[in-house]
């Protein structure tokens, strides 16, 4: 038995319904872990796609040289680690065909004349074909290039030097030419590009559909007739139906930047207290929507069906998937509509630029709009009344 | 004002759509009345029970109960009553217990009234062995039981419950009317539906509805005594036939089987029951039924229900 001073009765009210909540929600296995699981699930899948191919991308080479200088370098693409060599091929269109089948993601091309042009000292162009459907690959692989084209090329002045030295001039400088081309998905981004804006996506899904879930299967089950039969005012109801659920999100943005911070070292350059406030008005925008959702719906069904309806465009049109710039204007317009793409802005200002909530007053801003429509719709359709 | 009154409606009505489910109701309910709600299915009264207590705004009419007026002061209501709704509507995945809690608390008693009172009830409803189990476990019997303990947890002034006995066997149905009069005995005013004549015989008054319309109100005898020397209770052993033959008779208004009975119900200016019994019977035998035997009976709230569907106005004659 506590002590605590007796609540007055609207506060005694939230109170059970948020602790009927909690225990409803710990009980029910299958959401309990739907809020641990998906965050940790959709991280861990989302970011190793991303980031598993880092290293040991399968390659396939096409030496048309064939000499000792061209097996010397495949020696040293394959000490970057970049490259595992699965495949020797005769033709370009050959290993273009393993491309497009998907049996290597990257094609490092040697042209015939690369020993005459290395003993030349004339330009050695070698090229790197990418398929960049995985934008990460992409990018490590270019980057790997840069870095064996400028230790290649330095070698390449220290060697002319030494000769320069010895007194034989006849033979220049060597320069390597790398040129890489990226294939299918010219845009390239980061795991952490994606973490930060994965976590409104997630909190996206879980919130919105949560509450509108635990309204509705009262509605469903028949309890919401008890519910409205007693004193407690539908704000009442609708506080305590959403304050569970703000822990909740809260709890799910500890698990995805822990997950985040320690698979894939995302930084968090920006300050918590940013952090939080934007969270706190975007799941609170999350939240209200999935009020109206409960309103607006009968059953279960009809609720994940209209969540749906939301989710796929704050997914698409975000700047989660493409970037926002890219987007036309409609899609752009629609796009600043979403809770989720002013979110992300905020979340990779906060998190990887180390911006401050000053400079994102208009997506606050934004935030604060939409939580204000949901809500005031919300209180009108939030009836406690029966079919 | 009359403070008697617990309920006061005029000329209440609620439609869906085009679909009229309750027309007309005009209704007084008294301080400590068990006050009985008897209809077939479909005839409204789970519509009308809703109205009562503020889940349903009515389309037309007024509406006031302890005094508050309906639906503007519907949420000043609530803590008045209690409200027992008829598909149980407790949460399944919480402990009975937990249930009692959670009422006890969103009804507003304070903690120390809180831990009082549901020990009290967990005790009073037999519920004290069962505390840890869900209600999903339950027989219906049990959750009907429990059902009731939550709309009572805040000891409210009208307890309105929604065919509570539906499904429940004989037995159950009898000690949880025992239960409904005692809490009435208590002070406190019980409106209860319900479609069991034998229940409803229990009422201190009734209104009967069909299809959505009030068509008697009155307690279970001045219903009953408004067609006294009316019914003649028919044996036989083809009933079906007898039925038959009987309605080919001017005199006779309706037949209808009553478990193995058949019961007349006669047009109403023809002779008393007394005196058509004897010729009622000659004319079965007459017909070929052996062994029939018909005499004049008392009738029943199903004779009542039989006159009412036949579009007879009983309403003045209960008054």
């Amino acid at each position: 038995m506590s002590y605590l001073p007796e609540l007055p009765a609207p506060l005694r009210r939230i109170s059970a319904v948020v602790r009927k909540e909690l225990r409803q929600l710990i009980r029910d296995r299958l959401t309990a872990g739907f809020v641990i699981g998906v965050p940790i699930v959709q991280l861990t899948l989302f970011g190793y796609a991303i980031n598993q191919d880092m290293r040991h991308a399968r390659t396939a080479v096409v030496d048309q040289a064939n000499s000792s200088i061209s097996r010397q370098f495949v020696g040293e693409l394959v000490a970057t680690q970049t490259f595992d060599i699965v495949r020797y091929v005769a033709t370009k269109d050959e290993a273009r065909r393993l491309l497009q089948a998907g049996e290597v993601s990257v094609v490092v091309q040697i042209p015939p004349d690369f020993s005459r042009d290395f003993f030349r000292g004339s330009g050695m162009e070698v090229s790197f074909i990418v398929d960049a459907t995985d934008p990460t690959l992409a990018r490590a692989v270019r980057a790997s290039a840069n870095g064996l084209e400028s230790r290649l090329n330095q070698i390449g002045r220290h060697f002319a030097r030494t000769r320069e030295s010895l007194g034989s001039e006849d033979i220049p400088e060597a320069a390597w030419r790398f040129s890489v081309l990226t294939l299918y998905n010219p845009e390239l981004r980061t795991p952490v590009f994606v973490v930060p804006a994965l976590l409104g996506v997630i909190l996206t899904t879980t919130m919105i559909l949560m509450t509108a879930l635990s309204i509705v299967r009262e509605r469903e089950r028949g309890t919401f007739e008890f519910l409205i039969g007693t004193p407690v005012h539908r704000f009442e109801l609708m506080i305590g139906k959403i304050l569970p659920y703000v822990a909740i999100g809260f709890v799910q943005i500890v698990i995805v930047l822990a997950t985040g911070l320690l698979l894939f070292s995302v930084p968090v350059r920006g300050s918590l207290v940013s952090l939080g406030v934007a969270s706190l008005l975007f799941i609170g925008a999350n939240l209200t929507l999935g009020l109206v959702i409960s309103s607006v719906t009968m059953n279960q069904l009809q609720a994940t069906q209209l969540s749906f309806f939301f989710f796929l465009p704050s997914v698409l049109l975000s700047g989660f998937m493409f970037p926002f710039n890219a987007m036309p204007a409609p899609a752009q317009w629609l796009g600043q509509l979403l809770p989720l793409t002013h979110y992300v802005r905020m979340t990779r200002g906060i998190l990887l630029r180390g911006t401050g909530l000053g400079d994102l007053l208009p997506e606050a801003g934004a935030l604060i709009a939409f939580l204000i429509v949901t809500l005031a719709m919300a209180t009108r359709f939030f009836k406690k009344e029966v079919g | 004002m009359n403070d008697e009154l617990v309920i006061e409606a005029r000329g209440l009505g609620r439609r869906f759509g085009k679909l009229t489910a309750v027309d007309g109701v005009d209704l007084e309910v008294r301080q400590g009345e068990v006050f009985g709600f008897l209809g077939p299915n479909g005839a409204g009264k789970s519509t009308l029970i809703r109205m009562l207590v503020g889940l349903l705004p009515p389309s037309e009419g007024s509406v006031r109960v302890l005094t508050y007026e309906l639906p503007l002061q519907a949420e000043r209501l609530r803590s008045k009553v209690g409200y027992m709704t008829q598909k149980f509507s407790l949460y399944e995945d919480l402990s009975i217990e937990e249930n009692l809690r959670f009422a006890a608390e969103i009804f507003g008693l304070t903690r120390s009234e809180r831990q009082r009172r549901c020990e009290e009830i967990l005790v009073e409803y037999d519920l004290a062995e069962r505390r840890d189990q869900r209600p999903a476990t339950l027989s219906g019997g049990w959750k009907q039981r429990l059902a009731l303990a939550v709309a009572n947890i805040h000891r409210p002034r009208l307890l309105v419950l929604d065919e509570p006995t539906a499904g429940v066997d004989p037995d159950r149905r009898r000690s949880f009317w025992e239960k409904i009069f005692e809490i009435a005995s208590q002070g406190a005013t019980v409106l209860v539906s319900t479609h069991y004549m034998d229940e409803a015989v229990r009422c201190h008054r009734l209104c009967m509805l069909i299809r959505g319309r009030p068509v008697a109100v009155g307690s279970p005898a001045a219903l009953t005594a408004a067609l006294a020397d009316r019914v003649i209770e028919i044996e036989t052993r083809d009933a079906t036939a007898a039925i038959a033959e009987l309605r080919s008779l001017p005199e006779v208004s309706s037949a209808t089987q009553l478990g193995d009975r058949v019961h007349v119900l006669l047009a109403r200016d023809t002779q008393v029951a007394q005196t058509m019994a004897p010729r009622i019977e000659e004319h079965l035998l007459n017909a070929g039924h052996e062994g029939s035997t018909a005499q004049s009976a008392q009738p029943t709230l199903e004779d009542v229900f039989v006159a009412l569907n036949l579009g007879e106005k009983l309403i003045e004659a209960a008054a």
